[in-house]
């Protein structure tokens, strides 16, 4: 992460809507619920410009109301980058950890967002509470995390924390790898099995931006919708082709599950390969080349060239 | 009216369910491998749960299952066989939280409501012997774990009573000393007997618990959520700012309808190998962009600012116009689903609380 200014989040968002520098805001807000904090998007008044708003009390205050009650701290559990497909052609400034930066570097690398309308708050981050075990560990994306710094960031709030060291492969997924193929895909199987194809996790990766998905094409129609696992496999097999070299391992897709289908095992097992196939980790530089969207003259494989 | 009342000690519950398994298909709360409470078909009598209360996959699968065949059909040239799906089997549901019982009275108004009456689903629903469960936290014979219920449900808010037995066929209230009592109202309740008749009755001590634990959960009941005041608005916004706002973190998956007790909608698809296919109904949700979109390509719900109105309108306002009875249990499991953690409660009461025009 390059040197950048340390700042105050509330203070920053105010004085980023009050001066119009952004008109979206995108952070984090206590939830309903324990242990969760909910995305807050805070909006300069709706179709007016910011100087309109300032003679307006009714928004002002609302907008005041508002910036009172970001948070950031270790409830802040969604990958908000995937809010930034829906505010396209505007200003906006979003809240992003170490993980969730990589997914912005990804969507600059790919196009998606306009750097020039972005401001990135990189928040420092140990880890978030793991809200299925009573708060008492942080999620298994996060102990494993190797960027837990943000790797881009306009500006960041609190101070950098240490990274500590992460294995090279999850030792769950590693264990999986080691086993006979008939018990892997028992275990494919059985996580398939749990899944109701309601499609949280594509909704909420922020690399899942088709605007038409596999999944929803009707003509002709690829994926069943039945409770036949083999509808699942081919959702999420298909999904993790398109993922690979592209996911950053931020665990937005298991954290958001509702029936708790472990896709860590199988993102994390691709992301390994890319890295030892091509050296290469999604969303660590934004001038990085990802390697399954390049091609080069000098490509070792014959039928490429 | 409740007919005869029998005592179960929950040491003896897998006996009961067992037997209620003798010759039907049992869908009860059990906990998954990952101690997730869902309703599963049960395939041993032990797998029953009683200690999970609103668990995250709702029984609806019984009535309205994720996959259900209408017809199998094979083609040869010049020819087409068409034949039925087996007809359904007796089944039974057991342990159903009263909010999920007035769920499935959602579906029979729905399914049944003329002029075209569903008739694979009133089939089943024929077959289909329904077992609620009591859950009281105070009362003398409440056991401890029972007394913090889950701060999501708000069924109460909706007028449900979470010790209510009408429109079950038997019901299930949790007794002091680890035992269960087993209230049997209907004739498919009184069907049961041989899985029952070898429990003793209950004596007058175990009925005065009974009634007094009904007496304490009725009296938990107000209502503070004015549905008629909530239809009355949501009548008069279709066009507000405020759908502007609710729909933005919504990510427009399908956790909250797939896992709602209420939400009946499906869509009917062509499953074929070869020369033999199946017609079958799967379950949908309006939150999806496909679930609108015409075969021309025109989509009139063009984003998830419209879809999240649909799910709002058709639950709070045109189920209450149309059939009298909202399409929202309060059992929170949208709640606990979210993955954006949107909370159900929030958006009614923001819209409750909307200004009144004249």
């Amino acid at each position: 992460m390059t040197a950048c200014k340390q700042v105050d989040l509330k203070t920053l968002a105010r004085e980023l809507l009050a001066t119009g520098k952004v008109e979206v805001f995108i952070g984090y807000q206590v939830a309903t619920q324990p242990l969760m904090a909910a995305p807050l998007i805070i909006h300069t008044a709706l179709g007016a410009s910011h100087a309109q708003q300032a003679s307006n009390p009714d928004a002002e205050r609302d907008l005041a109301r508002k910036v009172d009650a970001l948070i950031f701290d270790d409830r802040c559990e969604m990958n908000l980058v995937n809010y930034l497909h829906k505010f396209k052609d505007r200003k906006v400034a979003i809240v992003v950890k170490g993980c969730d930066s990589r997914s912005v570097v990804g969507l600059l690398q790919e196009k998606q967002v306009d750097r020039k309308k972005l401001i990135i708050i990189g928040a420092p981050c140990r880890g978030i509470i793991d809200r299925r075990q009573a708060g008492s560990e942080i999620y298994t994306a996060c102990r494993e995390c190797p960027v837990h710094n943000p790797v881009i960031a306009d500006y960041v709030i609190g101070a950098p924390v240490p990274q500590p060291e992460t294995p090279e492969l999850s030792p769950e997924v590693e264990a999986l790898r080691k086993l006979p193929a008939e018990q892997r895909w028992e275990r494919f199987h059985k996580e398939m099995s749990k899944c109701i194809l309601c499609y949280a996790c594509r909704n909420l990766c922020p690399a899942c931006y088709c605007k038409t998905c596999f999944a929803d094409a009707s003509k002709p129609k690829w994926v069943g919708r039945t409770d036949d696992p083999s509808d699942a496999m081919m959702f999420h097999l298909q999904r993790l082709m398109h993922l690979g070299g592209r996911c950053t391992g931020c665990g937005a897709c298991v954290r958001g599950c509702p029936m708790q289908v472990d896709l860590r095992l199988y993102n994390d097992h691709l992301r390994s390969h890319v890295k030892q196939e091509y050296g290469f980790m999604a969303g660590m530089d934004e001038v990085a080349q990802p390697p399954l969207a390049m091609y080069g003259t000098d490509d070792c494989n014959e039928f490429i060239r | 009216m409740t007919r005869e009342i029998r005592i179960i000690p929950l040491t003896e519950m897998p006996a009961f369910v067992g037997a209620l398994m003798q010759g039907r298909k049992v869908l009860a709360p059990t906990r998954n491998d990952d101690g997730l409470c869902v309703f599963a078909w049960l395939t041993a009598p032990e797998q029953a749960d009683w200690t999970c209360e609103i668990p995250r996959v709702p029984p609806k699968q019984a009535l309205l299952p994720r996959t259900e065949v209408l017809f199998r059909y094979h083609r040869e040239k010049g020819k087409e066989t068409v034949s039925p799906p087996p007809p359904p089997e007796p089944q039974v549901v057991l342990g159903l939280h009263p909010c999920d019982v007035q769920a499935i009275k959602v579906f029979d108004t729905v399914f049944s409501a003329e002029p075209s009456p569903d008739q694979p689903y009133l089939e089943r629903r024929a077959m289909t012997t329904l077992i609620g469960r009591g859950f009281s936290e105070d009362g003398p014979s409440t056991p401890e774990r029972l007394r913090r219920p889950s701060p999501l449900v708000f069924c109460r808010e909706l007028g449900i009573d979470p010790m209510d037995n009408r429109d079950c066929d038997a019901f299930l209230v949790p007794l002091a000393a680890s035992r269960m009592a087993l209230e049997i109202m209907t004739d498919k309740g009184t069907a049961l007997k041989p899985a029952y008749e070898r429990f003793p009755p209950a004596v007058a001590e175990d009925r005065a618990a009974i009634a007094e634990a009904r007496k304490l959960s009725q009296a938990r009941i107000t209502p503070p959520l004015d549905m008629a005041a909530i239809q009355r608005n949501l009548e008069t916004i279709f066009n507000s700012d405020l759908w502007n706002r609710i729909h933005e973190p919504c990510v427009g998956c399908g956790a909250c309808a797939f896992l709602c007790p209420t939400c009946h909608c499906f869509d009917i698809q062509e499953e074929t190998q070869g020369l033999d296919g199946a017609r079958v109904r799967v379950w949908d949700t309006c939150q999806f962009d496909l679930f609108t979109r015409h075969a021309s390509g025109h989509n009139p719900r063009t984003s998830q600012k419209e879809r999240s109105r649909q799910r709002i309108m058709h639950k709070f306002s045109y189920g209450v116009g149309r059939f009298h009875i909202p399409f929202c249990v309060g059992c929170g499991r949208c709640i606990a689903a979210c993955p954006a953690h949107n909370d159900v409660r929030q958006i009614l009461k923001e819209i409750h609380d909307l200004p009144r025009k004249s």
